[in-house]
């Protein structure tokens, strides 16, 4: 692939690169807030014990328990 | 200028890396690159298919020139797959959902909302097809090429239903004004580049000659129906076709 631009790509590479640092801490801020808040989902870690079968099958449930857990 | 780009370089990386070292948890660290660089995906391919669809209306043209419009298309797109792959990799690496790459590669196999991870997995078995057609060009020919890149809107609707109903943080402002923002503004081209084909049809419909005038044409100055087509076709082809190497 010939790099017509090269400097307009790099920028777009750059300004993804920095969105998925941002979005990284996005998210990891964003598990906070939902521990912090009381949200239902983060009951969910008292089934952390479950099989990992039923860990996947419980989508919302079980990323708010990891991220309960991450706080 | 080289130092130039090293520094900015450096920059970006002490960024991510600032970023990866924040989530203090580094056990979590596959899920959140996981969930960060499917948004980034999916912003990707919404400027992915916003370029495209500036390239063929030629909506851009006064804007900047369109060889960089379908340049940054190209490239972007590229991205999408980059950025679906440390997605899709990623989850590879965590210890809770122990996703496996036929779950990855294969539609169904996930045990997690299969429905909505398969839509993940075939938006992005699409987006490498189309993606991979961009250098498959010469070889298939210029319609089977752009017949292909139809399935781009399939790949961009699989992976904003992927992107709500399997995502994590469809709730959060950002997330959704992310989807909002991109329903806006790939429905708005859409309907543009619609309206565009419409016009040119129509505009070739009135001007279309009877029989016999077709024939008085055909025998006078060529078939005016030769002409429209050729316009017609020209309106609707890629227009950086000829750009581009």
């Amino acid at each position: 692939m010939a790099a017509n631009y090269p400097r307009a790509r790099a920028l777009v590479a750059g300004g993804a690169l920095l969105a998925l640092a941002i979005g990284v801490d996005y998210v990891h801020s964003g598990g906070q807030d939902a521990a912090v808040s009381g949200d239902p989902g983060s009951t969910a870690s008292a089934s952390t014990n479950s099989p990992a079968g039923a860990q996947a099958t419980q989508a919302p449930a079980a990323s708010r328990a990891r991220t309960s857990r991450a706080s | 200028m080289k130092l130039a780009r090293t520094a900015v370089a450096v920059t970006l990386a002490s960024f991510a890396l600032g970023a990866v070292l924040s989530a203090a948890d580094l056990s979590q660290l596959p899920w959140y690159v996981s969930r960060a660089s499917g948004l980034v995906a999916f912003a990707l391919l919404t400027g992915s298919m916003i370029l495209g669809l500036l390239v063929s209306t030629k909506a851009a043209d006064g804007v900047m020139p369109r060889a960089l419009v379908f340049d940054l298309h190209q490239f972007m797109s590229v991205l999408v797959l980059t950025f679906t792959g440390v997605h899709a990799g990623s989850l590879l690496f965590d210890t809770y959902l122990r996703f496996s790459p036929v779950d990855l590669l294969v539609p169904f196999a996930a045990p997690y909302r299969p429905a909505w991870t398969a839509a993940g997995v075939i938006a992005g078995w699409l987006a490498g097809l189309v993606t991979a057609s961009f250098w498959a060009r010469k070889r298939i020919g210029q319609r089977n090429w752009r017949r292909l890149h139809y399935a781009s809107f399939a790949a961009y609707v699989a992976a904003l239903g992927h992107g709500i109903f399997a995502g994590t943080d469809t709730g959060r402002p950002l997330v959704a004004w992310l989807y909002l923002g991109s329903i806006a503004a790939v429905a708005a081209l859409m309907a543009y580049r619609i309206g565009q084909a419409r016009g040119a049809h129509g505009r070739a419909g009135t001007r279309r000659p009877t029989a016999r005038g077709a024939a008085g044409a055909r025998g006078r100055s060529g078939s005016l129906d030769r002409e429209h087509g050729r316009s017609q076709q020209h309106s609707l082809q890629h227009p950086a076709r000829s750009e581009q190497p």
